[in-house]
C-alpha cells in the first residue's frame, strides 16, 4: 500500500510495494508523487487529485503501468483503491491512503486465454491449410501485445518449410526468410534457426539483437522486439512437423514459463486447426470418389458393371472387395490386392475361398454378419494388428446376396482427432488454472453453451443440468437478480459489450462472487448472432480486497492519532521527507529544517547526536539517542529518536528513516520519582541521625559531666582555708581538655544533620501506605509480587512525623520485598492496618507479612540493632531506624517469624502520636 | 569518728572517673576508680563503709547488670547511677532493684557529693545492723540443739515444766538448760530473749517441733 501525504502528494510506501514500483524505489520514497511517477503521473494522477480535491474514496479497474523493473517498461497492471485520511478538522484531506493489487497475472492470463479461443474457433469451417493461417494470422493480430508478430510457416512431405502467412507490422515479412529445411545446415538461416528446430522439433528462443535492421513490434512501434521464439506445429501423422510458428516475444513482458506456454498452445491450437482443414479436405476428395463407385457399382447392370467396375475400383484410393453369399470372395480391387500381400495372402489364389476360413475372427466379423443378416449398410471403424492402422471397413449389402466391402485406413485422421482433443484439453486446462469459464449465447435459439469450468464455478453437474438463459438466472443471488437482468437486456439491445459482477448461489449453497465479461458477435447480415463470454470466480480476490479495506479504516486511524514524528534523512544529510507533527511541533518548514535542522536541537545535546550519528552512518547500525528538541513555543521537550537505515541492493545505506517519540511526560514523571526516592534518602538520613541523637547526647554528656564535675572541685580546692591550686590547676586542665572534647563531638554531629525531622501533622496511615504502595509498585512487580492489602475503615488519625512514619512503611516494605527476593514460588505480601490500644489508649497497629526468607527465633532480639542485618547488602540500619522512629512516637515495633515461613513485621503507634513525657 | 568510707566509682570514662575522684578528694572522700564491672568484681570491697557511684552504660556487663548481680550475691551496697542518656523506664527499673539515686550527666557537683554522703551514711548504718545482727547471730550460733530447743518453748511461752514435759527430761534438767542459754544469749529476761529473736527474724515457732 501507498500513502500520498500533504498537498504535495508526497509518496509513501511500504515494502509490499516495492516490487511494483522498479526503480522508482527507493528514490521516490518521501517524494511528491508527480516528481516521483513522473511518466506515470498521468495514469494515477487524475484518480488521487480527484480524491484529494472530492474527500471521497475511490477505487479503480485494472491499470496498465509501464513500470521499469525486470524489463524497463514491463507491462504491470494494478487495481487499488483510494481512500482520503481526513485531518483533524474532519473534512480536509490530508493525504490518501492506496492499498494496491497487482493483477498483471490475471489480466495477461485473461488476454492470452482469449487469444486461444479466438484459434481454436478457426478450426472451425477452415478447409484448407491456407485458410487455417489466414484466420489464425487474423486471431493472433488481435493480440499485439503477446504477439507483437509472427511468422506460420507450412511443412510439406519433402520436409521443407515455407513462409504462409505473416502478422504484425510491415517489414516483418521482408525480415523472415522465405522458408527452410532440415536437410540445410542448420546456422544456414541465421538467426532464425528454423533448419534447427525442424530437425530437432524442439522450440528455440532466438536472439534478434542480431538482426541487420531492429524489428519493430506492435502495439509499440518504439520498442525493438529482441526475442522471438521458433515452435515446431505438430503435424498429424506422428513424427513429422506440419509447420513452424516463428512469434515475436514482447518487449514489455518477461519471457517465463507461462508466456512459454502460451507460445506452445498457439502451435497446437494450429495443428489441431491443420489437421481438421487436412481431414476436411480428404474427406471432400474421397466422397466424391465413392460416390461415383457406388452408383457404378450398384445402379448398373452386371455386365456393365464389370466393364466399368475394375477401372473404377482401381482407381479409388481404397480397399475394395466383393463377397458372395457364401462368405467367398469374388473380386479385389488393386489396393486390396496390396493389402492381401502384406497380409501374406496370394490374392491370386484367395478368389472363390470362404472369408472365414482365410481370415478366422476378423475384428470386423459382427458387423460383416450383421449386414449379410439384415441386408443393411453398415460402417465399422476398428484397430488391426496385423496391419497396424486403424480401419474403416464400410460394408454394404451386395449384389445376389453377398457383400461389398470399402476399406481404408483412417490412422491419419484419428491422430488428428486426438490431437484437436488434446488441444481442447489444453484449453480446458488453461481455463481450470485461471479460474475462467467461458459460455456463449445464442440469441436467436436461446441455446446456451457452457465450458466445463463454467460447469465447474456454478458447482453443475454436465451430465445433469442443461444450461439455458433461464436456468442460469436460477444460480444468481437473489439480491443481484434484477441487476443482472436488466444488464443483459441492455446489453442485447445495444448489442455492447457486457461486464458485471455477481453473485451466484451453489446447489451445495455456497456463495461466490463472479466477474464477468461478454462480446457480441454479429452474423454477415449485422444481425446479433450470439454473446460469448467469461466468467471469473473472483471470490478470492474478493476477499482479499475486503481485508485490505478493513486495513485500511485501522491504518487511517493508526495514521492519525501516531503520537510521532517521522522523518527520513538521505546518506548526504538531506531531509526527504517529515510528517506533519514534526512540522507543527517546530513550526519549520521542511526547506527551513533542512538548513536550520541542527538549531531544534538543544544546544548541549548536539556533539552527543552527532557522536551518535557519525557512529550510526559510519557502521550503517540503527541508532537510538535522547535529545530535546526546542518547540514553536521556544520550550525544550525530550524526545527519543530512533534511525534505522534502509538498505539499497548493493547493501550501501540508500536512506535513513527515523522516528522522535516524545518522552518529556515520562521524564519528568521519572524526575519527580528521583526526587521523591532523594527526599526519602534524606530522611533516610536524618532519621538514622534521630536514632544516634542518643548515642550522640551520651557522648557529649560525657564531658559535659567531667567539666560539671571538675569545675565543682576546682571550686572546692581554691576554696579552702588553704587553698590547694595545684589541685584546683589539675581539675581546670582537666576541664580545658573536656570542653575540646565536646566541641569535637558538636562539630561532628553538625556536619550530618542539616535538616530538621519534620513537624508533626495529623494524617491517616491508610493513605500513607497507598502512597508507600505507589513508590514500591514498580519493585514489588518486578519481583513478581502479589500485594493483599486489608486496610481498616474505621483507623484513627495519628499525629506524628509523616515523613519519619513514611520512612518506616518504606522500610518494612522494601525489607519485606528483599526477603522474598530469593524464594522461589509464590510470593505475597499482606498489608493490614487496624484499630488498636497501646498503654490503655487507642493506637494504630501496622503489619507487614512476607512470605520471604524469614529469620530465626533466635534473630529476633538482634534484628532491630544497629548494623546487624541477615542480608548481604545494606548496613543494617533500616530496621533500626525503623524502630527508633516508632520508639520516638511512643510506639512499639517487633517482628515474629512466620509458622509457615516468612516473617511478620507490625508496629503500633499510639492514635494521639505524642511523645511520652 | 567512725571509720573513713570509700566511694567506688565504675565508668568507661576515664576523665568523667576522674573529675569524679578529684571532687570527691576536694571533699576529703577516698574513692577507687574502675572502668569496668568485671575490674570492680574482681577487686572485692574494703571492711569500710562504702558506697558505688555506677555508669548505666558499661561495655561488657551493664552498670544494671552489675546491680542486679550484686543483689544476689547479697552485697548490700548503697548506689548511684549515673547515666548519659537516662530515661524513666531505665531509672524505675534501677531504683526497683534498690538504687539510691539515678543522675543524669551532666549533674550538679553538689548533688553528687549529696548522694555520696547519704548513701556512706547508709552502708555506716548498714554496717551497724549488720554488725549487731552478725553479733546476735554467733550468740545463737553457739547454743547447742537441746539448749535451742529450750530457747524455741521458751519463745513460744511455754513454762519450764511444760517444757519438762514436752521435751520428756526433769523439771530441773530444763532449768539448768534454760539459764545456760539465757547466758550465751546474754538474755536479761524473757522479753529480753523475745527482742533478741526478733531482730534476728527468728518467729516463734511451733511448740511441737
Amino acid at each position: 500500500m501507498a500513502v500520498w501525504w500533504g498537498p504535495a502528494l508526497t509518496m509513501l510506501y511500504n515494502d509490499a510495494c516495492i516490487p511494483l514500483l522498479g526503480t522508482t524505489h527507493p528514490h521516490g520514497l518521501g517524494r511528491p508523487g508527480r516528481e516521483a511517477w513522473a511518466d506515470l503521473w498521468h495514469v494515477i494522477g487524475p484518480m488521487l487529485e480527484d480524491a484529494r480535491a472530492t474527500g471521497r474514496a475511490g477505487q479503480s479497474e485494472d491499470v496498465g503501468l509501464f513500470v521499469a523493473r525486470t524489463l524497463p517498461a514491463e507491462e504491470v497492471y494494478v487495481r487499488f483503491t483510494c481512500g482520503p485520511i481526513l485531518a483533524a478538522d474532519g473534512s480536509s484531506v490530508d493525504g490518501l491512503f492506496t492499498p494496491w493489487t497487482e493483477t498483471t497475472e490475471q489480466v495477461v492470463a485473461a488476454r492470452r486465454l482469449a487469444t486461444l479461443r479466438r484459434l481454436a474457433a478457426t478450426s472451425r469451417g477452415s478447409r484448407t491449410i491456407h485458410d487455417v493461417c489466414e484466420r489464425v494470422a487474423a486471431a493472433l493480430a488481435a493480440d499485439p501485445h503477446d504477439v507483437p508478430f509472427a511468422g506460420i510457416y507450412v511443412v510439406d512431405d519433402a520436409g521443407q518449410a515455407a513462409l504462409e502467412t505473416v502478422v504484425g507490422p510491415p517489414g516483418v515479412a521482408a525480415s523472415l526468410p522465405p522458408g527452410a529445411s532440415a536437410a540445410w545446415r542448420r546456422d544456414a538461416d541465421s538467426p532464425w534457426r528454423l533448419a534447427s528446430v525442424l530437425a530437432t522439433q524442439r522450440a528455440e528462443e532466438i536472439d534478434l539483437g542480431m538482426l541487420p535492421r531492429p524489428l519493430a513490434g506492435a502495439p509499440w512501434p518504439g520498442d525493438h522486439v529482441r526475442t522471438a521464439l521458433v515452435v515446431p506445429i505438430p503435424a498429424a501423422v506422428e513424427g513429422r512437423l506440419g509447420g513452424l510458428l516463428v512469434a515475436g516475444v514482447s518487449p514489455r513482458r518477461p519471457l517465463d514459463a507461462r508466456y512459454h506456454g502460451f507460445f506452445e498452445l498457439v502451435a497446437h491450437g494450429l495443428a489441431a486447426s491443420c489437421a481438421a482443414a487436412h481431414a476436411q479436405e480428404a474427406k471432400t476428395s474421397r466422397a466424391a470418389v465413392l460416390d461415383r463407385a457406388k452408383s457404378a457399382l450398384f445402379s448398373g447392370a452386371g455386365r456393365e458393371r464389370r466393364a466399368l467396375g475394375p477401372a473404377l475400383v482401381d482407381s479409388m484410393g481404397e480397399t475394395f472387395y466383393l463377397l458372395d453369399k457364401d462368405w467367398r470372395f469374388t473380386e479385389f480391387n488393386a489396393h486390396s490386392e496390396a493389402q492381401l500381400r502384406t497380409l501374406g495372402k496370394d490374392p491370386a489364389t484367395l478368389i472363390g475361398r470362404v472369408l472365414w476360413d482365410e481370415f478366422p475372427r476378423p475384428p470386423a466379423e459382427e458387423a460383416f454378419r450383421r449386414v449379410m443378416r439384415e441386408r443393411v449398410a453398415v460402417t465399422d471403424e476398428h484397430y488391426d494388428a496385423r496391419l497396424d492402422e486403424w480401419v474403416e471397413c464400410r460394408i454394404y449389402p451386395g449384389p445376389e446376396g453377398g457383400l461389398a466391402v470399402f476399406q481404408r485406413y483412417v490412422t491419419e485422421r484419428r491422430r488428428a482427432d486426438e490431437e484437436l482433443r488434446r488441444s481442447e484439453a489444453y484449453l480446458a486446462e488453461s481455463e481450470r488454472l485461471s479460474h475462467t469459464g467461458s459460455w456463449a449465447w445464442d440469441v436467436a435459439s436461446d441455446d446456451l453453451f457452457w465450458s466445463a469450468e463454467h460447469y465447474r464455478i456454478f458447482g453443475a453437474d454436465p451430465e445433469l443440468v442443461k444450461p439455458s438463459f433461464p436456468a442460469a438466472l436460477r444460480w444468481i443471488h437473489r439480491d443481484d437478480l434484477s441487476r443482472v437482468e436488466a444488464a443483459f437486456h441492455r446489453a442485447r439491445a445495444e448489442r455492447c459489450d457486457l461486464e458485471l459482477d455477481y453473485r451466484i448461489v451453489r446447489p451445495d449453497g455456497a456463495t461466490r462472487h463472479i466477474h464477468s465479461r461478454a462480446h457480441p458477435v454479429v452474423d454477415a447480415a449485422g444481425a446479433l448472432a450470439q454473446y460469448v463470454g467469461t466468467i471469473i470466480d473472483v471470490t478470492e480476490r474478493k476477499r482479499a480486497e475486503d481485508q485490505v479495506k478493513a486495513s485500511e479504516s485501522r491504518f487511517r486511524l493508526l495514521a492519525e492519532t501516531i503520537p510521532h514524528h517521522v522523518w527520513s534523512y538521505l546518506p548526504d544529510g538531506t531531509l526527504d521527507y517529515c510528517n506533519q507533527r514534526l512540522i507543527d511541533y517546530t513550526g519549520l518548514t521542511p526547506q527551513a529544517l533542512q538548513q536550520n535542522g541542527a538549531r531544534v536541537v538543544h544546544p548541549d545535546d548536539v556533539e552527543r547526536l552527532q557522536a551518535a550519528w557519525e557512529r550510526a552512518s559510519a557502521e550503517g547500525t540503527p541508532c537510538e539517542v535522547e535529545q530535546r528538541l526546542r518547540g514553536r513555543d521556544g520550550e525544550y521537550r525530550r524526545f527519543l529518536c530512533t534511525a534505522v537505515p534502509v538498505f539499497g541492493e548493493g547493501g550501501e545505506v540508500v536512506q535513513w528513516f527515523g522516528t522522535n517519540t516524545d518522552i518529556e511526560a515520562r521524564r519528568q514523571a521519572e524526575e519527580a520519582l528521583r526526587q521523591a526516592q532523594a527526599e526519602l534518602t534524606h530522611m533516610a538520613r536524618v532519621t538514622t541521625m534521630g536514632e544516634l541523637a542518643a548515642s550522640l547526647a551520651h557522648e557529649l554528656n560525657q564531658p559535659l559531666a567531667a567539666i560539671a564535675t571538675n569545675s565543682g572541685s576546682s571550686l572546692r580546692f581554691l576554696g579552702r582555708e588553704s587553698p590547694d591550686l595545684g589541685k584546683a590547676r589539675e581539675a581546670l586542665t582537666c576541664i580545658r581538655r573536656d570542653a575540646a572534647r565536646a566541641g569535637e563531638i558538636i562539630a561532628a554531629t553538625r556536619t550530618f544533620l542539616t535538616k530538621s525531622a519534620g513537624e508533626r501533622t495529623r494524617f491517616d496511615v491508610n493513605l500513607l501506605i497507598r502512597e508507600v504502595l505507589v513508590v514500591t509498585d514498580a519493585e514489588i512487580r518486578r519481583h513478581g509480587i502479589a500485594v493483599h492489602e486489608e486496610l481498616a475503615a474505621d483507623l484513627p488519625l495519628i499525629t506524628a512525623c509523616r515523613i519519619q512514619i513514611q520512612q518506616v512503611v518504606l522500610n518494612l516494605l522494601m525489607n519485606a520485598i528483599e526477603a522474598m527476593a530469593p524464594v522461589r514460588g509464590w510470593r505475597q505480601l499482606v498489608v493490614r492496618s487496624a484499630r488498636d490500644t497501646l498503654d490503655g489508649g487507642p493506637a494504630v497497629r501496622l503489619v507487614v507479612q512476607d512470605s520471604g526468607i524469614g529469620f530465626a527465633g533466635s534473630e529476633t532480639g538482634r534484628l532491630f540493632d544497629a548494623f546487624y542485618t541477615t542480608k548481604h547488602e545494606g548496613l543494617g540500619m533500616g530496621l533500626s531506624i525503623a524502630r527508633s522512629v516508632i520508639e520516638a512516637h511512643a510506639g512499639r515495633l517487633w517482628a515474629m517469624p512466620n509458622p509457615a515461613g516468612g516473617a511478620t513485621f507490625q508496629f503500633l503507634v499510639p492514635a494521639g502520636g505524642e511523645r511520652r513525657p | 569518728m567512725p571509720a573513713e568510707g570509700i566511694v567506688y566509682i565504675v565508668d568507661d570514662d576515664a576523665s568523667v572517673a576522674d573529675a569524679i575522684t578529684r571532687l570527691l578528694e576536694s571533699v576529703g572522700l577516698h574513692s577507687e576508680s574502675f572502668t569496668s564491672a568485671q575490674q570492680f568484681l574482681e577487686h572485692g570491697r574494703h571492711d569500710r563503709p562504702s558506697c558505688l557511684v555506677l555508669d548505666v552504660r558499661l561495655p561488657g556487663v551493664s552498670g544494671l547488670d552489675l546491680q542486679r548481680e550484686l543483689n544476689r550475691a547479697g552485697v548490700g551496697i548503697p548506689t548511684i547511677f549515673i547515666t548519659g542518656h537516662g530515661d524513666v523506664p531505665m531509672s524505675v527499673q534501677a531504683m526497683k532493684a534498690g538504687a539510691l539515686e539515678f543522675l543524669t550527666k551532666p549533674f550538679r557537683d553538689q548533688q553528687l557529693l549529696d548522694c555520696v554522703q547519704q548513701a556512706l551514711e547508709c552502708d555506716r548504718v548498714a554496717r551497724v545492723v549488720r554488725a549487731e545482727r552478725a553479733e546476735l547471730q554467733r550468740r545463737v550460733d553457739s547454743l547447742t540443739p537441746r539448749e535451742r530447743h529450750v530457747m524455741q518453748l521458751v519463745l513460744a511461752g511455754l513454762l519450764n515444766k511444760q517444757i519438762a514435759t514436752r521435751v520428756g527430761a526433769s523439771e530441773v534438767t530444763v532449768k539448768v538448760r534454760r539459764g545456760r542459754m539465757m547466758a550465751k544469749m546474754k538474755a536479761k529476761s524473757v522479753m529480753d530473749l523475745a527482742h533478741i529473736a526478733e531482730r534476728l527474724g527468728l518467729a516463734a515457732s511451733d511448740p511441737a517441733v
